[in-house]
């Protein structure tokens, strides 16, 4: 759009994994749509300069970085993420550890790029099942580009994919180790993530070794380093950055909304925009605040919230991290390509005391120790002998990342708190505890984590569990379902009760599998992208 | 409250106490970049404040263990990191360059 508009067909709040697909989809159909994001673009050159944690910027220190530190801990203090001050939630010390990043982009611009399909049974909780959504998950596939390879597995479904990195050695140890426990349910795949593995364009893969860091060369699916371009030079679509949500404007009681306020963050200034349709793409938690803080005299609890549904069963994976050096490969040099540092996927199930069983996925990472996370678990050896051993163990390090299904619990979850941010917009509060079956998935895991490093010749393992946000998979927020009382939108993503506001992003799956959402995000997004393309033709050619 | 010390003052004290490194090989050409990473981390700020405080580097030239007090073992992790990540140390592992960083491409 050559100018702001004031109106538009769809406004969409985000410009993260529901928001960036759906844009580009509205967007090409010829519907006139406005991305509003409430942070600014980041430099194209961002990831090559200032925002890498590697040794060739500043060795890999930011201004944030601490000492001593838990090195499973290192992908949490990216500067990206937002503080308290700035985010939905004020982060409060000890508590639920929301990560947000407040960028074109949202939290993709950190993805690690892993795209997994949920299963048929991931779907129990649905108002529809797999197969309605199998056709967007293959288009999202082909318009993100996801690598891997076809396996066959019930439980994870195939999709459509280029070829995958080949393995390195301690890939093929890990795999070893996952098939001599003869168990049919536990594999070690090649890892399928968003990203351009085939040579030759200006966003291949040009193997760092890590993609959550950032990847310099936009080969993990970003909306800003691969959709947006071919949109941005349309005539119905604009991209506005700095423009922070305040609410959702209808007239009370009334059943359609007729746009949003937002906040200029670069002025102070307030504007609206109206829309056909408004799509909130916000996140897990900031949708939620967002429909919190749009509450009138007829909805005084919040916008879509007349069931106190808004908010409920917040979920995360819980996950269970363990890092090892495997002997076997003490004082081998690289030969190989590094590629992007997680190339398989592992799955498996644990059995609880109670005997029942649960699956769980994850990966098997080996990187380069570049930024020397392993000198925590040195701290007994004299400098020369550090030298050594650093030299000695450089290439042999492995670690599994993995996770089990959140439980949908009412009492954990969004709320509307008594903070408000810097730009003077109320927060949200997180109640959030551990269910006790969670905890016993990750020891669970870690159980099963340890006997395959064993396996695979492992010396001391650093073991961790988590499940206090550090997923980074928030979900069923805003969650979908046929009954009102139940859920936040409908089949359709259409929030129950208003005509014309939609969600789309992690709030909505009710259920969280074992199994990354983003994805299946993704795969709803397109879904919305063709009823919404369909939606706003039919009203305009009833209106003409 | 964000404390201060002056790049001069900070660039003295790190001379100082990387000498008493023994890393001090592998640091002390990158000696100009620790002092400015040092000043811009907050953690790494704050303690060369406290050490600041009570050293006596500027008519010395040297600092004390005792001057370092409990903020040493922050400086010496610091400075033990930046040896483990610096060039001359990823060359002997065959990863320098790094893929992706300005000096790798």
């Amino acid at each position: 759009m050559a100018c702001e508009a004031t109106a538009c067909d769809v406004v969409i709040v985000g410009t993260g994994a529901g928001g960036g697909i759906l844009a580009h989809q509205l967007a090409k159909a010829g519907l006139k749509v406005v991305s509003l994001e409430q942070g600014d673009q980041l430099p194209e050159d961002y990831f090559q300069t200032t925002g890498r944690p590697v040794p060739a910027v500043d060795f890999g220190v930011g201004p944030s970085t601490v000492w001593p530190s838990d090195p499973h801990d290192s992908l949490f203090v990216h500067p990206l993420f937002a503080d308290g001050s700035i985010g939905a939630t004020p982060r409060p010390e000890g508590g639920f550890r929301h990560f947000q990043v407040l960028k074109v982009n949202g939290l993709q611009n950190l993805w690690n790029g892993v795209s997994v399909r949920f299963a048929a049974h991931d779907f129990a909780d649905w108002p529809f099942g797999y197969e309605t959504l199998a056709d967007d998950y293959a288009a999202v596939e082909r318009l993100i580009t996801v690598c891997g390879t076809k396996e066959g597995i019930a439980e994870l479904p195939d999709g459509e994919f280029v070829p995958p990195k080949p393995l390195r050695p301690a890939d093929t140890m890990v795999v070893q180790a996952v098939k001599s426990l003869k168990e049919p349910f536990s594999h070690a795949i090649p890892n399928r993530k968003a990203i351009i593995t085939t040579p030759g364009s200006a966003n291949s893969c040009i193997s760092t070794g890590i993609c959550t860091s950032g990847c310099p060369v936009g080969a993990v699916y970003k909306f800003s380093a691969r959709l947006l371009p071919e949109i941005a030079g349309l005539d119905s679509y604009e991209l506005r950055p700095n423009a922070k949500v305040t609410r959702v404007l209808r007239e009370p009681g009334a059943q359609q909304v007729s746009g949003v306020e937002y906040l200029d963050t670069t002025t102070g200034a307030r504007h609206r925009l109206q829309a056909k349709v408004v799509v909130l793409a916000a996140g897990a938690i900031e949708t939620p605040r967002i429909l919190f803080n749009s509450a009138d005299e007829a909805d005084p609890n919040g916008l879509a919230n007349r069931s106190d549904q808004v908010g409920q069963r917040l979920q995360d994976n819980p996950k269970s991290v363990l890092s090892t050096s495997l002997w076997r490969l003490w004082r081998h040099r690289r030969t190989y390509d590094i590629g992007y540092g997680d190339l398989l996927i592992l799955m498996s199930r644990g059995r609880l005391p109670n005997g029942e069983e649960f699956p769980f996925i994850g990966h098997a990472i080996h990187g380069l120790p570049d930024v020397p996370h392993y000198l925590a678990g040195m701290s007994a050896f004299p400098p020369f002998m550090k030298v050594q051993l650093a030299k000695a163990m450089f290439h042999s390090y492995v670690t599994l990342g993995l996770f089990c299904a959140g439980e949908a619990r009412p009492e954990n979850r969004v709320r509307p708190g008594s903070t408000v941010d810097r730009d003077g917009v109320p927060q949200v509060a997180v109640d959030f505890t551990t269910p006790e079956t969670a905890r016993q998935q990750m020891d669970e895991m870690l159980r099963w984590g340890r006997k395959i490093l064993r396996k695979a010749s492992a010396t001391q393992i650093y073991a961790t569990t988590d499940n206090t946000g550090t997923g980074i998979h928030y979900a069923g927020t805003t969650a979908i379902s046929d009954d009102p009382s139940m859920g936040v939108v409908d089949a359709d993503l259409r929030c129950h009760g208003l005509d014309n506001l939609y969600v789309c992003d992690g709030g909505v799956i009710p259920t969280l599998p074992d199994k990354h959402l983003t994805l299946s995000i993704m795969a709803l997004s397109h879904r919305l992208g063709r009823h919404l393309t369909e939606r706003v033709r039919a009203e305009d050619m009833i209106a003409a | 409250m964000t404390q201060k010390i002056s790049e001069e003052r900070a660039e003295a004290l790190l001379e100082a106490i990387v000498a008493r490194s023994p890393y001090r090989r592998g640091l002390q050409p990158h000696l100009v970049d620790i002092t400015r990473i040092a000043l811009a981390n907050a953690q790494l700020r704050t303690a060369l404040c406290a050490i600041a405080a009570r050293s006596r580097v500027a008519t010395t030239g040297v600092v004390t263990k005792r001057e370092l007090g409990a903020e040493g073992a922050t400086l010496h992790a610091f400075l033990e990191h930046v040896f483990f990540a610096s060039p001359g140390f990823l060359s002997t592992v065959g990863e320098w360059p790094i893929k992706g960083a300005p000096d790798g491409l």
